[in-house]
């Protein structure tokens, strides 16, 4: 600068006076809202940054009430099912209270004085078992699986239904020829259930006329050929017949596998055909089937808890007080609670799987918080002014601020003319 | 030895004291004006006076003594190239200020850094409380989450709204700026045009009119923030050996594009002046219009009366004079026009060579300045740009003004409308994932190859369903009808348009969440200007929605339902979770979706949050970068204006000098008049004498 005048030096003056209190101004602001930045402008980087964190922390958020409240769930889930399994257990002391001590009694009853008591405490038992099973959470029937709004469980006519489906219902077995999934028909359309009793032709022909019109002839594939067979026609199921039960069966294999998925935390994302992938949500459906059992198993039998304990209280409610056994009744009324051993220990197992749901979800409620607080931490290092920093940076910006003040005051005071006399 | 006159020694003394009195003067009017915005330094022009020349009894022993001295001018000190570069970068200030004062109106808007509750942003979290809402209605599907969601869903459109008139409402404030910016610089080129006559008549009377040319320098100074100008002096010949000077001033070149000319475009010629007009209906950019007034655009049409388009699919146009009202395009681009030159009299030049005597309409670019910021915040669309606009500005992708953020926003809504729709209006299947009729059999779709194969939701269809869809058109479109294509440019098969006419069913309660106007349940028709399309001012949730007619559709599962009494599937949430899966999901957002014209293909990539994120990220790094561009302009400002106060600046320490320095003169000059009449005294008096 060649010449230097009042004019410039006041321009400069008040240019770098300005950039003094603006600086002054921005550390005490920082030091008001103690944030690093309050606009996009001021840092985009770090402020799209942390609109991402606290993004996920707000998911977090969300995540850890379904989570909780799926957590709630099963617990209460839980406090029914230990109730549950209480009475199922084999090992208490207390056998009048569980129902494998009372079958024991029963069996066990020389006597037979209490037989009629202790089938109205078998009927009791199942009652409350499935009345167990129909708890609810909230407003949701906990063991309804997907469909919590509806009454899962329900009792007509001494035969236990889920979801409208009965909890026995199974595909009939029926005769296929040799190697195939085809079913065999009768000559009347019929399909021939596989434990049905059927005779060959030398027998139908060694039978007199009367009793062959009972009879009904079919061709069946064996491992020896072909066969000409009869079955009584009484015991052939029509096709229509057939297809209900095995609609009814399907409906209960679906029901038992149906999920629903709650997004606790785990990615929950979808496909590329726009299917959630199932290991990104938690499925939450609880269905009461898969506890107490449903279909049949290989020797005609149900395997639901209710429906055994319904056909024991059958065969008790046979016998009077005082009265003995008979021979077959003992037999299937042992046969059956081993029947209901069986259950009781697939109960168990679903038991225990669920706790170990219930595990997890507790586990993932601890980790959702960590993840919380995680969260909290990274963007409040971005955005949260560092204190120290700030009053530092403010009271230098407020010690230049001053010092720009005072040389003003010399600034524009001086010159030729206050020497001038 | 020369000649002596007796009284020569009083004149020099005389103008000694006269020149001094006159130095004392300029510098008393130099510390008056110290204040003075706009004030040059005067100076005082002294030459020493010798009066006649040889004289035929000269001799060479003579010794010529000059006569004293003579004030010949008071002149202002200026040095014209920190002129230059002052107004220069006065335009540089003036686009940066201008450019960040909007920008940062658009970010009072959008920035959400620091607000709502928590400070996790307002629009930002509403879309984030909507997913809450979901995933409450996902894990318990209830009529009163359901209720939940709606509210989320009307705060949310709430927001749209605010949002969207917030920006409108900025738009027309930044558009009135800008018509009292026009008035402004048209009141400055007057003011000009007025002081350059003032300074005319002054100088062909002889005087320098200093004082008029330093508010004439005070008014280029302020012009130049508008606009980048180019500012001449040259002599005028006015008769008589007579030559004045003659100020031109012109636009300053600024429009990088060396084959446009308009940029050049003289807006002051000595008294001659012209104004900038904005005119309601495009004007011709190019050749300049005729004398009946601007020539205006329309669309060429062929001899079909089809519209006629280039090479590269822009539309073609042509100039007319005669335009019926139909016929005229709107002027959205903001041409603006410079008018012919008149002067205060209101007569044009004698000279026609000027702007070849027309008005000129105003290259997009020609223009730099606070004028062309406002401009740019007014039209530049970034990515919606049409053909036409990169045609008029090559950097028109680039370029992002309000328009940009009212259609990200538009986008955004339109794109988020959209899909919430579409899930909300899905078909039924069965338990197997079948798509499915009414009495609940299975819909067989045909592959390319003929063969028939159920429509499987979960497994999604085979390529060869894919194949045949395409084939017969079954083909994802956008809004507008136009194909969506996928990331290799392939059209895409879409299962719900044939769905609809070959026995799917839609979902019970199901139908579209958001719509045009919250009275129904419209999404808008591109060919139907009564109902606009889904945008961030008018996205509302729709009224079958808001009367429970519709519901966020749980699910589209219906199981086993061929024997009629479908079994219960009422906590089942498979269409939930898909909309909360939504919410992260990465989307194209493809600016054609919301105007076809749009030469950009991909605005952003990401789901709704960061989409939103995203605007203020784009708004914050030209905010950032646009206040480092202001700052390091108005430094080199404030340095290029010191250093012109420094030439033409008052200096007290210089003036207390100059006092001096005269004041001394004064006292000399007066001191030589009493010697030199003590010495003709004894001359006159005293000389030959006997006492």
């Amino acid at each position: 600068m060649i010449r230097a005048t009042t004019g410039g030096v006041m321009l400069n003056y008040r240019r770098n006076l300005m950039n003094s209190f603006i600086g002054m101004s921005n550390a005490h602001n920082t030091i008001l809202t103690q944030r690093n930045f309050n606009s996009y402008a001021e840092d985009p980087a770090s402020a799209a940054k942390a609109f991402k964190l606290r993004k996920s922390r707000m998911s977090v958020e969300t995540q850890y009430t379904i989570c909780g409240d799926t957590f709630h769930k099963y617990e209460t889930a839980f406090a029914s099912l230990q109730s549950i399994d209480e009475v199922l257990d084999t090992k208490t002391s207390e056998h009048m209270k569980t129902l494998s001590g009372t079958t024991l009694t029963e069996l066990n009853d020389p006597t037979g004085d209490a037989r009629q008591q202790l089938t109205k405490v078998l009927d009791q038992m199942s009652e409350m078992l499935v009345q167990n099973l129909n708890q609810k959470y909230g407003e949701n029937f906990i063991f309804a699986g997907a469909d919590g709004h509806n009454v899962p469980f329900e009792i007509k006519n001494n035969q236990l239904y889920y979801r409208g489906v009965s909890v026995d219902a199974a595909e009939p077995e029926v005769v296929t020829n040799f190697g195939t999934t085809n079913k065999v028909t009768a000559d009347n359309g019929d399909y021939i259930p596989a434990s049905a009793a059927t005779i060959n032709q030398a027998a139908f022909d060694a039978l007199d006329p009367a009793e062959q019109g009972e009879y009904v002839h079919y061709q069946v594939v064996t491992e020896n050929g072909q066969e000409d067979r009869y079955v009584l026609a009484s015991d052939t199921i029509s096709e229509d017949d057939y297809n209900t039960a095995k609609t009814e069966a399907d409906k209960l294999k679906y029901l038992a596998n149906e999920k629903y998925f709650v997004d606790i935390g785990l990615g929950f994302q979808e496909n590329e055909n726009g299917q959630l992938i199932e290991s990104s949500g938690f499925n939450a459906s609880l269905v009461g089937i898969n506890f107490f059992g449903y279909g049949k198993d290989e020797d005609g039998d149900p395997k639901n808890i209710y429906s055994i304990v319904q056909k024991l209280k059958d065969i008790s409610a046979r016998v009077h007080d005082g009265e003995n056994w008979t021979n077959e009744d003992y037999d299937e009324f042992f046969r059956l609670t081993g029947k209901l051993e069986t259950a009781s220990s697939k109960f168990k197992t679903e038991f225990t799987d669920m706790a170990a749901g219930t595990d997890k979800l507790e586990n993932n409620l601890e980790l959702l918080e960590n993840n919380y607080d995680n969260l909290v931490e990274q963007y409040g290092d971005m955005e949260d002014a560092d204190m120290v920093e700030s009053i530092t940076s403010f009271i230098w910006a407020q010690y230049c601020y001053n010092a720009a003040l005072k040389v003003g005051n010399s600034v524009l005071s001086q010159s030729l003319m206050d020497y001038l006399s | 030895m020369s000649t002596i006159g007796t009284f020569d020694g009083f004149t020099a003394a005389r103008l000694g004291i006269y020149a001094a009195q006159q130095g004392l003067q300029v510098t008393g009017n130099n510390i008056s004006n110290i204040n003075t915005s706009g004030y040059t330094r005067q100076r005082l022009d002294q030459v020493s006076l010798k009066t006649g020349g040889a004289d035929m009894y000269r001799s060479m022993m003579d010794n010529h003594i000059g006569n004293g001295t003579l004030v010949t001018s008071i002149n202002q000190i200026r040095d014209p190239y920190l002129d230059i570069r002052y107004r220069n970068t006065a335009s540089e200030v003036g686009y940066s200020d201008t450019m960040l004062r909007g920008l940062k109106g658009i970010a009072s808007i959008l920035d959400e850094v620091a607000k709502g509750d928590n400070k996790d942003g307002l629009l930002y979290a509403q879309i984030k409380d909507l997913a809450d809402c979901l995933s409450r209605l996902g894990s318990d599907p209830c009529k009163d989450n359901d209720t939940l969601a709606r509210k989320s869903a009307e705060a949310l459109c709430s927001l749209f709204n605010t949002y969207a008139g917030k920006l409108e409402t900025l738009y027309q404030n930044t558009k009135t700026g800008f018509k009292q910016d026009l008035t402004s610089v048209n009141e400055i080129l007057t003011n000009i045009r007025n002081l350059n006559e003032s300074i005319r008549n002054a100088e062909i009377c002889g005087d320098k009119a200093l004082e008029l040319r330093d508010e004439r320098n005070r008014q280029i100074d302020s012009l130049s923030e508008y606009m980048q100008i180019k500012v001449e002096y040259t002599m005028e010949d006015i008769g008589a050996g007579k030559q004045i000077e003659k100020l031109t001033i012109s636009l300053g070149n600024a429009n990088p594009d060396s084959k446009v000319h308009t940029d050049e475009t003289v807006l002051i010629d000595g008294v001659y002046g012209a104004q900038l007009s904005m005119p309601e209906k495009k004007p011709l950019p190019n050749p300049k219009a005729t004398d009946d007034g601007f020539l205006y655009l329309k669309r060429k049409l062929d001899q079909d009366g089809n519209e006629v388009f280039d090479v590269n699919g822009n539309p073609v146009y042509e100039g007319t004079n005669k335009l019926s009202e139909a016929e005229q395009i709107d002027n959205d681009n903001y041409t603006l026009v410079v008018s012919r030159l008149y002067d205060s009299k209101h007569h044009q030049p004698k000279d026609p060579t000027v702007n070849e005597g027309h008005p000129v309409a105003l290259d997009d670019n020609d223009l730099y300045g606070a004028l062309q910021a406002t401009r740019e915040l007014l039209t530049e669309k970034g990515e919606f740009s049409t053909a036409a606009d990169v045609a008029l500005d090559e950097n028109a992708t680039i370029k992002r003004g309000i328009l940009y953020y009212q259609k990200s926003l538009d986008l955004l809504a339109q794109k988020f409308a959209e899909q919430y729709n579409k899930l909300n209006q899905g078909y039924i299947f069965n338990q197997e994932g079948n798509c499915i009729d009414a009495d609940g059999n299975e819909l067989m779709l045909a592959g390319i190859d003929g063969v028939e194969a159920p429509v499987n939701v979960k497994s999604g269809l085979t390529e060869l369903q894919k194949q045949n869809l395409i084939a017969n058109g079954f083909i994802q479109k956008d809004i507008h009808g136009n194909p969506v294509l996928d990331k290799d440019g392939n059209q895409i098969a879409d299962i719900n348009s044939w769905l609809e006419g070959h026995g799917g069913v839609l979902a019970q309660g199901s139908g579209v969440l958001f719509s045009n106007r919250n009275d129904g349940d419209k999404t808008g028709d591109p060919t139907d200007p009564t109902n606009p399309l889904i945008s961030a001012s008018n996205i509302s949730v729709s009224h079958s929605w808001s009367t429970g007619d519709v519901k966020v559709v749980p699910t589209c599962e219906v199981l086993f339902s061929e024997d009629g009494t479908p079994l219960p599937n009422t906590t089942q949430v498979e269409n939930v979770n898909h909309m909360i899966s939504l919410i992260e999901q990465s989307l194209v957002y493809d600016p054609k979706e919301l105007d076809p014209d749009a030469v950009g293909s991909k605005l952003f990539v990401g789901c709704f949050n960061d989409m939103f994120s995203n605007m203020s990220t784009v708004e914050g790094n030209d905010e950032r970068s646009t206040n480092i561009e202001l700052n390091d302009s108005y430094t080199t400002l404030t340095d290029v204006d010191t250093n012109r106060m420094g030439v033409s600046g008052v200096d007290l320490n210089d003036e207390a000098m100059n006092m001096i320095t005269f004041q001394k003169a004064y006292s000399a000059a007066c001191r030589l008049m009493t010697v030199i009449d003590s010495v003709l005294d004894r001359l006159i008096n005293n000389t030959g004498i006997t006492v």
